[in-house]
């Protein structure tokens, strides 16, 4: 009964009071994974055109590109599996967490 | 011919509207994703607000359809000299419309499959690895145009 009780009153609250936590976090991630598309691929391309290729494998310029826009394709789909992993963990413990509510 | 114009004018254009393509195209493409799966996003979060991180997914499909265009713009451009040639030129045209115009088709797909998944989702929670599957195959049409348009513009 207690149990029952608690239910109710957690189902009574508002919204914003049960959410505020997770609202933040939330959006913190989001802030960082945005942070990382915008700067990573581009940042890894030219610092990788730069340094590793022509500086440490000492190709030409047309080599280069080429091999430094196939770093920043991968560096974009690395991203993007983190952030479907990260998605993917957050949606199943918060269903867990609704299931024992 | 005017004296101010000069006599290889026509080389750089073709590979400046290559470039142009190819940022042009993939953002529209990637905008009709974004604002189609939008539309789910908004309708479900309204009933299933913790289902918000995942249903940015499709947007952040979308988003990376835009920078293939922009890898492939950047490459292009880099590569832009003040006497290049016409095969060079025709090359780098090419490029930027193939992967403009897969843009386009990848992130049209990603539209669609995003809106209709992520209201599925919102009611089937186990919808969301077969989503994830299909945005994954959209996904990979703009790739395709990317690699076309990269072994075209690097090419000799």
């Amino acid at each position: 009964m207690e149990r029952l009780e608690k239910t109710t009153q957690s189902a009574l609250q508002p919204p914003e009071q049960r959410n505020e936590g997770s609202l933040t976090s939330t959006l913190k991630t989001l802030l960082v994974f945005t942070a990382l598309m915008i700067t990573l691929p581009i940042g890894l391309y030219f610092s990788s055109k730069s340094y590793v290729f022509e500086g440490f494998l000492g190709m030409s310029n047309g080599d280069s590109y080429f091999y430094a826009a196939i770093v920043a394709v991968i560096a974009v789909h690395v991203v993007l599996a983190l952030f479907v992993y990260v998605a993917w963990n957050e949606g199943s413990r918060q269903w867990r967490e609704g299931k024992q509510d | 011919m005017e004296e101010g114009v000069s006599q290889k004018w026509f080389e750089p254009f073709l590979a400046i509207v290559g470039c142009t393509c190819a940022i042009v195209f993939s953002s529209l493409g990637a905008a009709y994703g974004i604002g189609k799966s939008s539309g789910g996003i908004t309708a479900s979060a309204v009933m299933r607000p913790e289902q918000i991180m995942r249903s940015i997914i499709p947007i952040v499909m979308a988003g990376i359809i835009a920078i293939y265009g922009l890898v492939v713009a950047v490459v292009i451009a880099h590569s832009m000299e003040e006497d290049i040639s016409l095969h060079t030129s025709i090359l780098q045209l090419g490029s930027g419309i193939t992967v403009g115009l897969c843009g386009v088709a990848a992130g049209y797909t990603i539209g669609i499959t995003g809106d209709a998944g992520v209201r599925g989702t919102a009611q089937q929670p186990r919808l969301f690895a077969g989503l994830v599957l299909i945005l994954i195959f959209s996904e990979v049409l703009g790739l395709y145009g990317l690699i076309v348009g990269l072994i075209l513009s690097t090419s000799l």
